[in-house]
């Protein structure tokens, strides 16, 4: 809308050439598939798969333990692979890494029992385990991402012997820290009722997220496909985020239940009261290098709660790393792109 | 490659497109129709300002307006039957039309149901006025920011000034929201609502248990106990199959 038709019926025409431009791209990229390096499923257990990604050719492996991606439960992992000029994925194969992740699927009513400890011990220590006999390792690298990425902390702390270096990237610590919106809307949820109720659909959960930043999310970003005219890899790029968004898994009822209340409304982790299958969490026994990686401007999990891992850790060797950007702006933004992925691979390489 | 939940299809994120641009289309209209002769003339800033914030107050208190999580929460109304209308508390009985409903029942259950459903309907109801209080304040908030800030003073009313406007309109709802919501009260009436809705759907879920075995259907309990059975057994390791399991001795297999 750079334009200045110095007229409102010349914009309201304008406006509505621009609508119907931008809504024609859009249908036209609504075919855009997500996920665009090559996988192949190495492991599976219920609905949890574990995929092997392929190195790319004329890449020349690094000198590294393989990398295994846990991210979280509540939206799809393919945001970490999402085309090739947006993917964390692709970035750390090119840098020569062996990378693995883990995918939680999209859960039903039949594992609505399933608990945080069946996700951190039982399916993800399988995924570790399946990794390092793989490749004849001890200990592998370990990136967890935002909810991904506090099931990171609690497994490296159970099981710190089979992490060789933990990264964390937009990862929830202190779950009550004062600028944290979505601790305090679920503070006095009852979350005995919400988990009887059954598992939480997906859609209620990308409204509640869309609900932390309603007119940005829900209008603003809509009407600024206006400001120019769209070209086509602008419109799949946005129908893929969309639809990322908007695809979200159904949540299971028993770990959501256990999240919300060991973690939001009891701040378990940073008091070392988390108990998983008898043995407690204790961030102390995290004495493995970590870097630790936030987003300046995330709406989700503030920098605050991300950054209070330093204080609670027994490492040594911590590294912290601020990107102007946001929660998902770290996955695929531009700026993100240019530096995490470099990041990550170099500091795994130079502590192989 | 992978496939995303609703590819190819329309799904939620086109219908929020078509929303979104819906909203910005009545603005623009509103301004068309309100200011007609203006078009590239200079306007009189305040006046413009205050005809704006009108039109996003009255955006602001469309329902459709409402973030999506709060929209999910009206999912409730299901349960709910204004008194003025029926004057009774919801029941599924009545709802089926199962006049014979309460002989079926224990009768003493049945009202305790009824009284049960009826509490957390009014309750429900309540909450859903204090959250529409909230909701008045952000967009009375939004409006009165808007005001302040909106300074379009010598400038023709054109599509570039009316989308400045509508930034600045986003940047005062979302810090007149981002007040709100972050204030204790609104988290505690927001976490009882959720509550409240919750335990409307566990009493649905009741009364539709208790009625199900009258129509010989399955019950979601049943279900689960079936679900649960079953990942019992596939969990526990099998015994060794046929006669190799039997402790006697192998009978000999006569040959010809």
């Amino acid at each position: 809308m750079s334009d200045s038709p110095g007229d409102l019926a010349a914009a309201w025409s304008e406006f509505n050439r621009r609508s119907i431009d931008a809504a024609m791209k859009l249908r036209e990229a609504s075919t855009a598939a997500v996920g665009c390096s090559l996988k192949t499923e190495v492991w599976r257990q219920d609905k949890v798969a574990l995929y092997r990604y392929l190195p790319l050719p004329f890449i020349q492996a690094a000198r590294a333990k393989p990398v295994l991606i846990c991210f979280a439960l509540v939206n799809r992992p393919y945001v970490l692979d999402l085309q090739p000029d947006r993917s964390l994925i692709r970035r750390l194969l090119a840098a020569g890494l062996e990378v693995y992740l883990i995918d939680w699927g999209r859960p039903d009513e039949s594992d609505s029992d399933i608990g945080l400890c069946d996700y951190i011990e039982r399916y993800m220590g399988a995924c570790v385990q399946h990794v390092l006999k793989s490749h004849g390792s001890k200990a592998l690298n370990l990136i967890g991402v935002c909810q991904g990425g506090t099931f990171s902390l609690c497994y490296c702390a159970l099981n710190p012997q089979h992490v060789a270096n933990l990264v964390t990237m937009v990862t929830p610590v202190d779950f009550q820290t004062p600028d944290d919106l979505l601790s305090k809307w679920a503070r006095h949820l009852d979350m005995d009722s919400i988990r009887r109720a059954g598992n939480i659909p997906g859609a209620m959960l990308t409204g509640l997220f869309l609900s932390l930043a309603p007119f940005r999310l829900m209008h603003q970003k809509y009407v600024g496909l206006l400001d120019h005219v769209l070209d086509a890899d602008e419109a799949e790029r946005f129908v893929r985020m969309e639809k990322w968004i908007f695809d979200s898994p159904d949540q299971v009822a028993a770990a959501t239940a256990q999240f919300v209340q060991w973690f939001y409304q009891e701040n378990r982790l940073i008091h070392g009261s988390v108990e998983l299958g008898g043995r407690r969490v204790n961030l102390q026994r995290i004495r493995q290098p970590v870097l630790n990686i936030y987003a300046k401007q995330d709406h989700i999990v503030p920098p605050s709660a991300v950054t209070a891992l330093r204080r609670y850790i027994g490492s040594r060797d911590y590294t912290e790393k601020a990107v102007d950007t946001g929660h998902i702006g770290l996955y695929v933004s531009r700026t993100a792109q240019e530096h995490v992925p470099g990041l990550i691979a170099s500091w795994i390489r130079a502590r192989a | 490659m992978e496939s995303a939940g609703s590819q190819g299809k329309s799904g939620p994120e086109q219908a929020a497109f078509r929303a979104a641009l819906e909203r910005f289309g009545q603005l623009l209209r509103a301004i068309l129709i309100e200011f007609p002769t203006s078009a590239g003339a200079l306007i009189n800033d305040e006046s413009v300002g205050r005809r704006l914030a009108v039109e996003f107050e009255r955006w602001l208190r469309d329902p459709a307006s409402m973030p999506p999580w709060w929209q999910n929460l009206q999912m409730a109304q299901v349960f709910v039957q204004p008194p003025s209308q029926s004057g009774q508390p919801f029941n599924l009985g009545s709802a089926l039309k199962v006049d014979a409903a309460p002989p079926l029942m224990a009768q003493n259950h049945f009202i305790q149901t009824s009284q049960r459903v009826s509490g957390l309907t009014a309750r429900w109801s309540q909450l859903q006025a204090q959250l529409a209080m909230h909701w008045n304040t952000i967009a009375r908030t939004a409006g009165e920011r808007f005001i302040g800030r909106a300074t379009i003073s010598s400038t023709a009313l054109d599509l570039t000034t009316i989308r400045k406007l509508y930034d600045w309109w986003i940047e005062c709802a979302e810090q007149a929201y981002a007040a709100t919501v972050h204030t204790d009260d609104f988290c505690r009436t927001q976490a009882e609502l959720v509550n409240v809705t919750t335990s409307l759907l566990l009493e649905q879920r009741r009364q539709v248990e208790s009625f199900a075995p009258m129509f010989g259907m399955v019950t979601r309990s049943e279900v689960d106990a079936l679900r649960r059975e079953m990942k019992r057994m596939q969990t526990e390791p099998r015994p060794a199959s046929g006669r190799r399991a039997s402790k006697g001795p192998r009978r000999k297999v006569k040959t010809r």
